[in-house]
């Protein structure tokens, strides 16, 4: 063995990381399991989906929208090589996440920083919460 | 939720130790190492001896008007070190940072490069 990397023998935190992870309230639901990671919030006009997907660009992700759902897919690859260690995931992914909301499909945009997918949804005119004046005559 | 009480003060971000990937290829070693949303200038990365040490700070934008729905991944530090055997040329290394992923090119020493030694005969 040429290199020394001096990581090999991580029992300690892997210990660690199993009790964080049994205490994790994602620990619920499988989601923890599933790749990628998302942060999904919304706001009155918007839905933003969010995605870590490092060393990804905007053309090696395919965004589809259906009717009521987000369906984000693609592969990741790994460079030829004599690996020693190979801890990052390789393969195809795909992840749907459903839509309650009628979205406006015509103004949907994504971007893609330092590994950052990020997804707006504007929500669709009808669905969003409307004042009524009522006028006592 | 506990999670925004720490998240205000912004000073207790988890520490994470990003994967990697360490392989050789055409004669140079490189590591390889997954840090989604560092961007250039929270990167540091640095060689004492024969420790190599990655810190960077993620920058994902708060979004406090939001209503957060799933929370999945956040703002974290991630921190890592290696230790670097003699074969590699510690004054050449190079880094690179591309789309969340930091790639480390390091070569070898020259004098380590097999040779083949002459032998004269009188």
């Amino acid at each position: 063995m040429v290199l020394d990397f001096n990581t090999l023998y991580d029992f300690p935190r892997n210990l660690e990381r199993v009790f964080d992870e049994f205490w994790s309230p994602l620990n619920i639901s499988q989601r923890r399991f599933a790749y990628p990671p998302l942060n999904i919030g919304e706001d009155d006009d918007n839905i933003y989906v969010r995605a870590a997907l490092p060393g990804l660009s905007i053309n090696d992700v395919e965004v589809v929208l259906t009717e009521g759902s987000l369906n984000i897919k693609g592969e990741r690859t790994s460079e030829e090589g004599r690996y020693f260690r190979q801890e990052r995931p390789t393969g195809p992914f795909q992840r749907i996440v459903n839509l309650n909301v009628r979205i406006d499909r015509n103004k949907t945009r994504a971007t893609m920083k330092d590994g950052l997918l990020e997804i707006v949804l504007p929500k669709a005119e009808e669905t969003k919460p409307k004042q009524i004046s009522i006028d006592v005559g | 939720m506990a999670n925004e009480a720490v998240s205000k003060e912004g000073q207790d971000i988890p520490s994470v130790r990003p994967p990697a990937d360490i392989l050789e290829k055409d004669g140079s070693y490189y590591i390889v190492m997954d840090m989604p949303g560092v961007q250039k200038d929270a990167l540091d990365i640095s060689v004492e001896k024969k420790t190599l040490v990655v810190q960077g700070m993620t920058s994902y934008p708060k979004m406090e008007a939001e209503k957060i729905l799933d929370s999945e991944f956040e703002n974290v530090r991630y921190v890592r070190q290696f230790t670097l055997s003699d074969v590699v040329d510690k004054d050449r290394i190079q880094a690179n940072l591309e789309n969340g992923v930091l790639k480390l090119h390091m070569p070898k020493v020259e004098e380590m490069k097999p040779k083949k030694i002459e032998i004269k005969a009188e």
